[in-house]
């Protein structure tokens, strides 16, 4: 019997013990590459009936799904610009890329907001400003620290700028798992815009994508769930010709990463769908957070989610009270995300304003 | 007052002034929250001014991360380091698992899995997630806290890492009641082992370490067997078998049964090969007779070594009769042979189990207050203070 070296956590023992071998490494398995057959068959057809099998479906019948799904959705909520609650600054909660300086100007260009869209209620040229905010950030915090002092403090000028940082929304209590988070949406689906509609057709976008990076029947029809749950049912993200190609991009990567057992590198996947890796990065971690992590699915979920969308019967027409914008969200930190749009509804009525 | 440290002499005064703010200091920093952590570690990286860095917390991550305090590092992993932690406004212990996000590859595929999944999973045999905290490149998983895990737990007995026969019932049933919740939500959890298996102070026993967990009975392309770690991985996935399921997990389980009765490994290969070997030396070599289409696996060899199936009890010896016969149906080498969860917690074996809780739970009484009287205090601080 083969006595390798002594294993460090057994300690008094005479016997010896191998060392634990290391952790599994599914991605390392090299024998899962998934087959690269992307033409287009007879069985590409989404299949008509009540008694679809969703484990015989073709990966591209699953992408017209897709396809379908989104496009719909594109069609019924028409070109809505990432508005912003009005009295709410823009606070997209960029982590990733944000360091102090920025964190400073931001609060500051926040503040300046807050207090013209006080004065009057213009909703085009503030949809401007969150566009202009929602590129990149460097620039305009650049231009922000430069008009404003650099050594006020930000919370001197912005008590409580951010709607986020009401001292009574009781955030971060442990338990209240994930709460704070739906208060971020609205600053999250925000990164998922663009300033026009990209040039590429949706279906030319995911057959472009399936060429180059094939993937399966069940991450394509987990991304039209993922994305129908977002805008129809929980109503917190209006899917539009510009946002659409950036959301799809961002649910496929994650519906990949977290159905597979593969997933293509990131630079590929980046390139083949014509966005930076940093972007990738940073739409992949927000899509995350959008859904609120809710991103298991099982073969259930997603047959009853098939025969929802293929006849199109909750999408053509939109459900009564929808109205495709983005809730307050001062009023979102509520339990759960139906209730704060509702909420918001609510206050969006001229009665209640 | 020491005459030296007068107050009223101004340079004194000074200097004790001087030394407290060093002493502020250094308090200061040994109670920093993960975004002071995640701040200096940056800093170091590329100097910012420090100033900054002060008002971060106040200004946009203000809210989740210095909620907890960050205390000593638990243990590290492949791609996230647990810390102790603990939450500012409850005291609650908690555990802290920070994930970098990954330029290179964006947010770790295994995060993804370990969040989506723990998320749906809240049992009392699974470790619950509180919370995810999302701090400039990290990841901050918010766990809840135990105390250790099965591997420290076992070596800390003293006795050679084996484990008494009610406490082996206890946790065995505990394993099994969250493998079964797993199994019946879809989900495999694909690397069972002592080092992820966490005990508390009371006794429970709980599944942590998700990440290479998947949903299962969904139409995707890849199913890796590079699954489990080799010591607890089944024959089948060793054969080279992608339509595993949750026959992998119940292997997983009797190779941590047997070893909490022996303290050691019972499967401790070092290669693929190796493992196979070690486990049909045990459970004997199987064959296109005893297991029907064995012969078509990928790693399948016609010249494997022929071993005969050995009894159990000559490694077990402590083992009963009816643990003997549960552990037998997990450690089956087919895997459609092997126990399901939810038929081993209703074995016969498990049926003494409450009786023999209670009997403990007497005896530790017992103990403890034999204890106090001899020692008075000062021992066994609980971590739930």
């Amino acid at each position: 019997m083969p006595t390798p070296k002594h294993h460090s956590k057994t300690c008094e023992g005479s016997d010896h013990v191998p060392a634990l071998p290391p952790p599994p490494e599914p991605s390392a398995d090299g024998g899962i590459v998934p087959t690269l057959d992307t033409t287009s068959k007879d069985s590409d057809a989404i299949p008509q009936g009540y008694d679809i099998d969703i484990f015989t479906l073709s990966s591209v019948a699953a992408l017209k799904i897709l396809c379908g799904t989104v496009e719909t959705l594109v069609k019924i909520t028409g070109d809505v610009p990432p508005t912003p609650p009005v009295s709410a600054p823009n606070t997209p909660i960029s982590r990733v890329i944000r360091t102090p300086q920025i964190i400073r100007a931001i609060a500051q260009s926040e503040a300046k907001i807050t207090q013209k869209s006080c004065q009057d209620r213009p909703p085009t040229p503030y949809a401007q400003e969150m566009q202009e905010t929602s590129e990149p950030m460097p620039p305009s915090a650049e231009r922000d620290t430069q008009s404003e002092p650099k050594d006020v403090p930000p919370r001197a000028k912005t008590p409580i700028g951010s709607p986020e940082a009401h001292p009574a929304e009781g955030l971060h209590i442990i338990g209240s798992n994930m709460e704070p988070l739906n208060v971020q949406h609205g600053a999250i689906t925000r990164k998922f815009y663009s300033k026009r509609p990209p040039p590429i057709p949706l279906e030319e976008y995911l057959l472009r994508l399936h060429r180059y990076c094939p993937m399966s029947t069940g991450v394509y029809l987990a991304t039209s769930l993922y994305i129908h749950r977002l805008a129809i049912i929980e109503k917190i993200l209006p899917v539009t010709a510009r946002n659409a190609h950036r959301l799809l991009l961002a649910g496929l990567r994650v519906a990949m990463k977290a159905l597979e057992d593969l997933s293509y590198p990131h630079r590929r996947f980046a390139k083949v769908g014509g966005i930076t890796e940093t972007e990738l990065g940073r739409l992949e971690v927000s899509f995350c957070f959008v859904t609120n992590f809710e991103l298991k699915v099982t073969s259930k979920m997603l047959l009853e989610h098939v025969l929802a969308v293929r006849d199109g019967l909750p999408l053509t027409e939109a459900p009564t009270g929808f109205q495709p914008k983005l809730p307050h969200m001062r009023d979102m930190p509520l339990r759960t995300p139906s209730m704060a749009t509702a909420e918001a509804l609510k206050s969006e009525t001229p009665a209640a304003a | 007052m020491d005459a030296v440290d007068d107050p009223s002499n101004p340079k004194t005064a000074a200097r004790t002034k001087r030394f407290l703010s060093r002493r502020i200091n250094d308090i200061a920093d040994s109670l920093i929250s993960p975004s002071d952590v995640l701040q200096i570690e940056r800093q170091t990286s590329q100097p910012k001014p420090a100033r900054a860095t002060y008002h971060t917390p106040h200004v946009m991550d203000k809210r989740h991360p210095s909620s907890f305090q960050q205390l000593e590092k638990l243990g590290e992993g492949t791609y996230a380091t647990v810390f102790k932690g603990r939450n500012r406004q409850t005291g609650e212990l908690v555990a802290l698992k920070e994930i970098h996000l990954d330029s290179e590859e964006g947010t770790p595929s295994t995060a993804i899995r370990e969040i989506s999944l723990m998320k749906e999973l809240k049992h009392e045999n699974i470790v619950s997630l509180h919370d995810v905290i999302h701090t400039e490149n990290k990841l901050m998983l918010v766990f809840e806290y135990m105390d250790k895990d099965l591997k420290k737990f076992m070596d800390s007995r003293g006795t050679g890492g084996a484990l008494d026969f009610i406490t082996i019932k206890s946790f065995m049933h505990q394993l099994l009641q969250g493998i079964a919740f797993c199994h019946n939500n879809r989900v495999l959890h694909r690397d069972l082992k002592p080092q992820n298996l966490l005990i508390n102070n009371k006794g429970q026993l709980k599944l942590a370490d998700f990440g290479l967990a998947r949903a299962f009975g969904i139409p995707v392309n890849t199913f890796s067997n590079e699954v489990v770690t080799l010591w607890y991985r089944a024959p089948d996935v060793l054969l080279g078998s992608r339509t595993y399921n949750t026959s992998i997990d119940i292997w997983s389980a009797g190779c941590i049964m047997a070893e909490m009765y022996t303290g050691r490994p019972l499967f401790p290969g070092t290669t693929n090969e190796d493992q196979l070997q070690k486990i049909f030396r045990l459970m004997g070599t199987p064959s296109e007779r005893s297991w029907p289409g064995i012969s078509q696996f990928p790693e399948y060899k016609p010249n494997f070594h022929v071993y005969a199936t050995q009894d159990l009890r000559l490694i077990l010896h402590q083992i009963d009769q009816y643990g003997l016969d549960l552990l037998g149906k997990m450690l089956q080498l087919r895997p459609e042979m092997r126990v399901s969860a939810n038929e081993a917690l209703t074995h016969v074996w498990f049926r003494d189990l409450a009786q023999l809780r209670m009997q403990q739970q007497i005896q530790n009484q017992q103990q403890v207050q034999m204890q106090q009287q001899m020692m008075a205090g000062g021992y066994g601080v609980s971590a739930y203070q």
